[in-house]
C-alpha cells in the first residue's frame, strides 16, 4: 500500500501543505458557485494546465480520472435525460474540476506533511481528549494495524478452509476481531508500561 | 483517554480499510460501489462503544483525506470528498457514534434482533439521510430522484446489519469491551 503522492521539483510541490489545502478548498467553493458554462470550461482547462507545472507524469493524470470517468459518464448521461445538454454539461465540468483539483494536492504533498495539516485541522478533537502526541501514536498505530489485521484474516480464512467451515467467508471477522481485541488489549499495556501516558 | 482506547481506535480505523480490501461490486447504474467498508463504521460503534468509534473512524477519514488509497477499489487523497460519495463518507463517524449509543444503553438487554435493527438504524438510515443531500447536490440531481438511485444499496445494508449483529453478539459473549470499560469508568 502506498500513498499516491508523487515525488518531483515543482512550484506546487514546494507550496507549503496547508496553503494547498486552503486553496483547494476556496478553489471548490468557487467552482460551485460558477454558472457560465465558457468559464467552467476554462477553469477545468487551467486546472488541467497545473498538472504539467507541477511536472507530473501523464499516468498520474490517469489515476486521478479513473474513478471519477464512470460516475462522471453516469451523472451525464442521468442530467442529460432530465435537464437537458447544458445542465448535463455544466455537471460534469463541476465534477472533473472538483476531482482533479483535490487530486493535485494530494500527488504534490507528501504524506507526513498532509498528516500534519490534518492533526493541526482535528485541534477541536482535543476537547475529547486526543491530545497530538495521542493522535500521532493512532495514526501511528493504525498504519501499522492495516498489514497485520490483513494476515491475521488470511490466517483465519485458511483455517475455515481446513475444517471446511460452512457460510460466507465475511464470518471469518467475528473471530478476527476477538483475536485482534485481545492483541490490542496487550499492545495498550504494554506501550502503557513503557511510560506513555506520563507524556499527556 | 487511556492508551487503550486509543489502541481500540486505531484497531477500527485499520479494520475500516482491511474491510474495503475484501472484492467489490460495481452496479452500472449507481456511480457507489458496494463494499464491505460500511461494516467497518458499524462494527466500529457496537464493538468498542459510542466514543472510541466515532473517533476511529473520524482517524480512518483523516488517513484517506492524507492521501492513503484505503477505500474500496484503492481510491484516497482529497479527490474523493469532492466526489458524489463524499456525503457517505462523512457520514461513517455519525453512523459509529449513533450505533455505538444504542448499542451501550441497550448492552444489558442486547439480543440479535435488538442490534439488528439498531444497525439498520445507524448502517442505513443514519448512512443514506446524510449521504443521499451530498449525492444529490454534487451529481445535481434531485433529492428523490437520489433517495432512488442509491436505494440499490438497501439489500447490501441490510446483509451488512445481519453480519455486524452476528459479530456482534459474538463479541459481546466471547470479549466484551463495552461492558469492560462501562465498568472501569463507574470505579473511582
Amino acid at each position: 500500500m502506498l500513498p499516491l503522492y508523487i515525488q518531483r521539483d515543482s512550484i506546487l510541490h514546494r507550496l507549503p501543505a496547508g496553503a494547498k489545502v486552503l486553496l483547494s478548498i476556496a478553489g471548490s467553493t468557487m467552482i460551485f458557485l460558477i454558472e457560465p458554462l465558457w468559464l467552467l470550461g476554462a477553469v477545468l482547462l487551467a486546472i488541467i494546465c497545473l498538472y504539467p507545472v507541477a511536472r507530473l507524469p501523464i499516468a498520474s493524470f490517469a489515476v486521478a480520472l479513473k474513478h471519477v470517468l464512470l460516475i462522471g459518464a453516469i451523472i451525464f448521461a442521468l442530467q442529460l435525460a432530465l435537464a437537458g445538454f447544458g445542465e448535463a454539461m455544466s455537471m460534469l465540468l463541476r465534477i472533473l474540476s472538483l476531482v482533479l483539483l483535490a487530486s493535485l494536492v494530494t500527488l504534490t504533498t507528501r504524506l507526513s506533511d498532509m498528516l500534519d495539516v490534518l492533526t493541526r485541522a482535528a485541534r477541536p478533537f482535543a476537547s475529547l481528549g486526543l491530545s497530538p502526541p495521542k493522535l500521532a501514536l493512532a495514526i501511528g498505530l493504525a498504519i501499522r494495524f492495516i498489514p497485520t489485521l490483513l494476515l491475521d484474516l488470511k490466517e483465519i480464512q485458511r483455517a475455515r478452509l481446513a475444517r471446511q467451515a460452512r457460510g460466507p467467508s465475511i464470518l471469518g471477522a467475528a473471530p478476527l476481531i476477538v483475536k485482534i481485541l485481545r492483541m490490542t488489549d496487550a499492545l495498550g499495556n504494554a506501550i502503557a508500561a513503557r511510560g506513555f501516558e506520563n507524556r499527556k | 483517554m487511556r492508551i487503550q482506547d486509543i489502541a481500540y481506535i486505531a484497531l477500527f480505523a485499520a479494520l475500516t480499510a482491511v474491510l474495503g480490501l475484501i472484492p467489490r461490486i460495481d452496479l452500472a447504474i449507481v456511480p457507489i460501489p458496494i463494499t464491505a467498508q460500511s461494516l467497518g463504521p458499524m462494527l466500529a460503534g457496537s464493538v468498542i462503544g459510542a466514543r472510541r468509534g466515532a473517533l476511529s473512524q473520524v482517524l480512518f477519514l483523516l488517513l484517506v483525506a492524507a492521501g492513503l488509497p484505503l477505500l474500496a477499489g484503492g481510491r484516497g487523497g482529497f479527490g474523493v470528498f469532492a466526489g458524489p460519495s463524499a456525503g457517505f463518507l462523512i457520514a461513517f463517524p455519525v453512523c459509529a457514534l449513533v450505533i455505538g449509543l444504542l448499542t451501550e444503553r441497550l448492552w444489558q438487554r442486547l439480543n440479535f434482533l435488538k442490534s439488528f435493527a439498531i444497525h439498520l438504524l445507524g448502517g442505513i438510515v443514519i448512512l443514506h439521510a446524510l449521504g443521499i443531500p451530498v449525492y444529490a447536490f454534487i451529481g445535481g440531481l434531485s433529492l428523490i430522484d437520489a433517495v432512488i438511485a442509491t436505494s440499490i444499496f438497501i439489500p447490501g445494508g441490510i446483509v451488512k446489519s445481519i453480519v455486524a449483529a452476528w459479530v456482534t453478539m459474538f463479541v459481546k459473549r466471547g470479549y466484551p469491551v463495552i461492558a469492560a470499560s462501562v465498568q472501569s469508568d463507574e470505579r473511582p
